[in-house]
């Protein structure tokens, strides 16, 4: 009972975050004036407007930070920035998952978003004992 | 405009994400619009969903040795997408990194070159193929007449494909008679290639990838393997996490993002290495944990200079000057840390070791890999499951394609070296040499040619007449670039009747006499073979632009104009996917009887496979090789005969390429004698490398928007205690000074390199701050591979920090003007 209850909100929470599985470049909030992200990013930054350190802090202490999977490549660069990422970025390295989400999705036309259950930026896998994207 | 509810939820909502993301926080409206940087056309910036893409086509990361395989995703004819193949045995679970992800976007980058250029009265006019063609042609022939056939030159690339360097070395080797012709690989992994045939006497590692996960300690030395093999540093970060017990030791004098998985970090001065590896195996012994069983049964002692054999006796008296505290002296690793990664390496019961550039790109290249190899008899770190001497190469197909063909100036298919009578016999039959051979001789030189320094250093003009190479055909590589020393050889190539076959704009295209612009790999397919012996089909994808061509069509254009259609015989096919197929088959076929059969991976296999295959394969019916040299394992075991070898009956494990059976454990000095030292006038070490996002020269990654952005331009680590002295603060702009050459460029003070050991990436195309211009040209006596690791430089104040992230490519304006500037 309790795991279909977890089952259906996750279920949930993921058709609710389906929208952001298109997300479009949007524009940076500052110009970056050719600064690496870390320089405003990550903690310690000594720039006038820093941004987020708890964000870089949890990325930098995940599997994706430890494997230098760097900002850009979830949140492209300044003329393809996108704020949140989506699932057919994680597709790239991610095939299998992300394969399987696509196909239970399809016929809604909805994609999803990953960090609908792995945390951003930490990239926690998900503890559940069925994972959605389970074949 | 006509926006669909669905598109203005999703524009909306993607604004609150990026609130929700954080990205926001305590930030300033943005007031200016930047002009946006220049970039690939928007098609190639979208990401595009499973759903959209008609099919997806197997293949290969086009980059880095790690291999990764892919599905390249097709829409309406065009590359939209890339994912990583979930059945791979390399990239296992489909991972890829940066560069994997964005490769396809290159191949729609407007910089494509796509009409062959002439060079006429200093500028490079297009031409037709025709043209362009028949120039060749006419030169090629006309220098042999009047030079000799070693007068005209190729030089490849490990980023050919199989097909293509097989075909170029057949058409030299057999068909010019001329051995002058080597490929980029010696700039990378002559010193890998020549440790192994003079250690174990067999080009290419025993094990696989797989022994990463059967490994209870892992000696990772001269790779940032975090950076330039990101996918295997995640299977090892990935396994390390898992099994935390599994111990890593990292040696290198940067403390890259790889040490940040070690359980030990052993610091060395550039060049001195060598010093901690024969250390490690003075420990090994004085502490009693030798393998005494598999040294006597495999081990064969040898003098430093590889003339005589010698004694375990001899070679304990020769290891023992090497204390730790010596060794701490010479390579500032601390001893206790020697004594440390002495006792894991051989005491953990299954020790892998992996290497790179570190040790290859060296004055005593070779050396250094032979004490990796020393370490590796002397502990019995071989022959089962985790345990293994494996060198990571550098590029996607300089095993496969360059080592395993022989398209080096030594080396025949098998790499097997052409000095080799009986070998070189066996080529000339299969090819049939006597009967197409232009050169009067009619056979293939037993003399090797000349390796690429050497190459370049003696290749010049017609009214130079100390340099007797007038013509050079370069293919898939940038050496205007990537040789070292720069000022030396950048003339040369501008004096000789240069062409050059690339996609892009590069240095060396600056230089050419005749510019080919060829098709991208997936616009035609052909084999990858990666470091751990795997081969690989990528399929054609996608019809290459108007004007390209494959590298192999051009091959195959230039036999037959030099009279050897019938010898090249897919040189009348008109598919190029077919032109590959026979290339292979004729290859597989060459080499069916040596230690690296393929005979078993017919191009019909090679397509149905999601994983490859590993040679020696000798069949269809047979797997591929995980393990080399162990009985029940190796197929050589089965029918040695058939290989030209004898192994005892009665023997489990055989290194069946040395005479004895045994692996050479050479007594080789650790000083690097010929590398520079530095001096009062240039007092810091400099050595170089990649970064993650970069690849090689740049010529394909500083053209992806991502990989550009987060790697713009060059720059200089050094030490927060040199800045200091130096007075410098981050970002300033210094000068960088060898006996060489100079580059320009601004400061990255870290506190992970040593004190007195600066670095600088290799991939920047800017002329100020290409780093080869400073690169030693000293190179290994026995393998010709550079120095590149160790340079002696001094550093100067120019100015405060300046902008120059500029991702700085060379354009097509600027291929008439050969200045670097
Ligand atoms: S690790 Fe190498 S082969 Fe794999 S995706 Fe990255 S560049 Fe390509």
């Amino acid at each position: 009972m309790k795991q279909s209850i977890i089952f259906l909100t996750l279920l949930f929470t993921l058709i609710f975050s389906v929208s952001f599985a298109q997300t479009e470049a949007v524009e940076h909030p500052l110009p970056m004036e050719g600064k690496d992200c870390a320089v405003c990013h990550a903690p310690g930054s000594t720039e006038e407007i820093p941004a987020d350190p708890t964000a870089y802090q949890e990325w930098a202490d995940s599997m994706h930070g430890l494997n230098s999977v760097k900002c850009v490549t979830c949140h492209g660069e300044e003329s393809t920035f996108k704020a949140d990422s989506n699932i057919n970025i994680c597709l790239s390295c991610h095939p299998t998952e992300t394969t399987v989400i696509n196909r239970k999705t399809e016929s809604a036309d909805y994609g999803l978003v990953c960090s609908a259950c792995h945390k951003v930026h930490s990239f926690t896998v998900t503890k559940e004992a069925k994972p959605v994207h389970t074949k | 405009m006509d926006i669909s509810r669905r598109n203005l939820i999703k524009t909306s909502l993607a604004a609150s994400a990026a609130a929700a993301a954080g990205i926001t926080l305590g930030c300033k409206k943005k007031e200016t619009a930047q002009a946006p940087a220049e970039q690939a056309p928007a098609s190639t910036a979208q990401a595009v969903s499973t759903q959209e893409v008609d099919k997806w086509v197997k293949g290969v990361c086009r980059m880095c040795g790690t291999g990764c395989s892919i599905y390249v995703g097709v829409k309406n004819g065009k590359m939209v997408a890339i994912k990583g193949n979930v059945d791979s045995k390399t990239n296992t679970r489909g991972f890829l990194c940066i560069k994997g992800m964005n490769i396809w976007k290159v191949a729609y980058h407007p910089d494509r070159l796509t009409t062959p250029l002439i060079r006429k009265n200093g500028k490079l006019e297009p031409a037709s193929w025709d043209e362009a063609l028949t120039l060749i042609e006419t030169k090629f022939k006309e220098f042999h007449k009047k030079y000799g056939y070693d007068s005209v030159a190729y030089y490849g690339s490990g980023q050919c494909t199989t097909e293509e360097s097989y075909t170029f070395n057949k058409i030299w080797k057999g068909g010019f008679g001329s051995n002058m012709m080597d490929g980029n690989p010696r700039l990378c992994m002559a010193s890998a290639v020549a440790g192994y045939l003079s250690s174990l006497g067999s080009d290419e590692p025993a094990g696989a990838y797989e022994d990463i996960e059967k490994a209870k300690c892992i000696f990772l030395t001269g790779s940032n393997t975090s950076e330039a093999h990101p996918i295997l540093f995640r299977r090892i970060a990935r396994y390390k996490k898992e099994n935390p017990d599994v111990k890593i030791i990292v040696c290198e004098p940067r403390k890259t993002q790889t040490s940040n998985i070690a359980d030990l970090w052993m610091p060395s001065l550039p060049g001195t290495d060598l010093a901690i590896f024969n250390g490690m195996a003075r420990e090994i012994i004085k502490n009693n944990w030798h393998d005494k069983e598999f040294i006597s049964k495999h081990a064969r002692f040898t003098s430093g200079d590889g003339s005589k054999a010698s004694s375990f006796d001899e070679y304990i008296k020769f290891i023992d000057k090497y204390t730790p505290e010596y060794v701490e002296k010479v390579t500032g690793c601390p001893a206790a840390s020697v004594k440390q990664a002495a006792e894991w390496f051989a005491k953990s019961g299954a020790t892998m070791s992996l290497w790179c550039m570190g040790l290859n790109q060296r004055s005593n290249g070779v050396w250094a890999n032979n004490l990796i190899h020393n370490l590796h008899v002397i502990t019995g770190n071989f022959g089962k499951p985790g345990a293994d001497s494996f060198s990571l190469t550098g590029q996607p197909n300089a095993c496969g394609g360059v080592r395993e063909t022989g398209s080096l100036s030594h080396l025949l298919p098998g790499c097997k070296p052409v000095a080799v009578e009986p070998w070189r016999k066996h080529v000339e039959s299969y090819w049939k040499v006597a009967e197409h051979c232009i050169n009067p001789t009619k056979a293939i030189n037993p003399k090797p040619g000349f390796p690429a320094v050497k190459l370049f250093s003696i290749l010049g003009g017609e009214n130079e007449k100390d340099k007797p190479v007038k013509a050079i055909i370069i293919s898939t590589t940038n050496p205007a670039q990537s040789l070292p020393n720069l000022n030396k050889f950048i003339p040369n190539m501008k004096n000789a009747f240069t062409v050059v076959i690339d996609i892009f704009p590069t240095r060396t295209a600056q230089l050419a006499s005749v510019v080919l612009p060829a098709a991208f790999l997936y616009e035609k397919g052909g084999v990858y073979g990666c470091s751990e012996r795997r081969s690989f089909l990528t399929q054609k994808a996608v019809e290459a632009p108007a004007g390209t061509k494959p590298d192999l069509w051009i091959a195959c254009q230039i036999a037959k104009r030099m009279g050897l259609e019938k010898y090249i015989a897919w040189s009348n096919e008109e598919d190029i996917v077919k032109m590959a197929e026979m290339a292979w088959n004729d290859y597989i076929g060459c080499t069916a009887n040596s230690e690296k059969t393929l005979a078993g991976a017919t191009y019909k296999r090679l397509k149905e496979s999601t994983t490859g295959v590993q040679w020696p394969c000798p069949s269809e019916d047979h797997p591929g090789t995980y393990k080399r040299y162990v009985r029940g394992m190796d197929p050589i075991f089965d029918n040695p005969a058939k290989y030209g070898l004898k192994i005892p009956a009665d023997a489990d494990m055989y290194f069946y390429g040395r005479p004895d059976g045994k692996v050479n454990v050479f007594m080789r000095d650790a000083e690097p004698k010929a590398s520079e030292k530095i001096s009062k006038e240039y007092p810091f070490l400099m050595t170089t490398g990649r970064v993650i996002e970069q690849w090689h020269t740049g010529t394909m990654t500083m053209r992806i928007p991502e990989t550009a952005s987060a790697h713009p331009n060059s720059y200089i680590e050094i030490h927060v205690n040199d800045a200091k002295k130096l007075g410098l603060t981050q970002g300033d702009m210094v000068r960088v000074e060898s006996v060489r050459g100079v580059n320009i460029l601004p400061v990255k003070i870290v506190n992970m390199t040593l004190e007195g050991v600066c670095f600088i990436p290799m991939h920047d195309q800017k002329g100020s701050r290409m780093v080869n211009f400073i690169c030693s040209d000293v190179v290994d006596a026995t393998s010709g591979e550079p120095d590149y690791k160790v340079s002696a430089v001094k550093i100067t104040k120019v100015s405060g920090p300046e902008k120059v992230d500029d991702r700085y490519v060379v354009t097509k304006e600027e291929l008439d003007n050969p200045t670097f500037s």
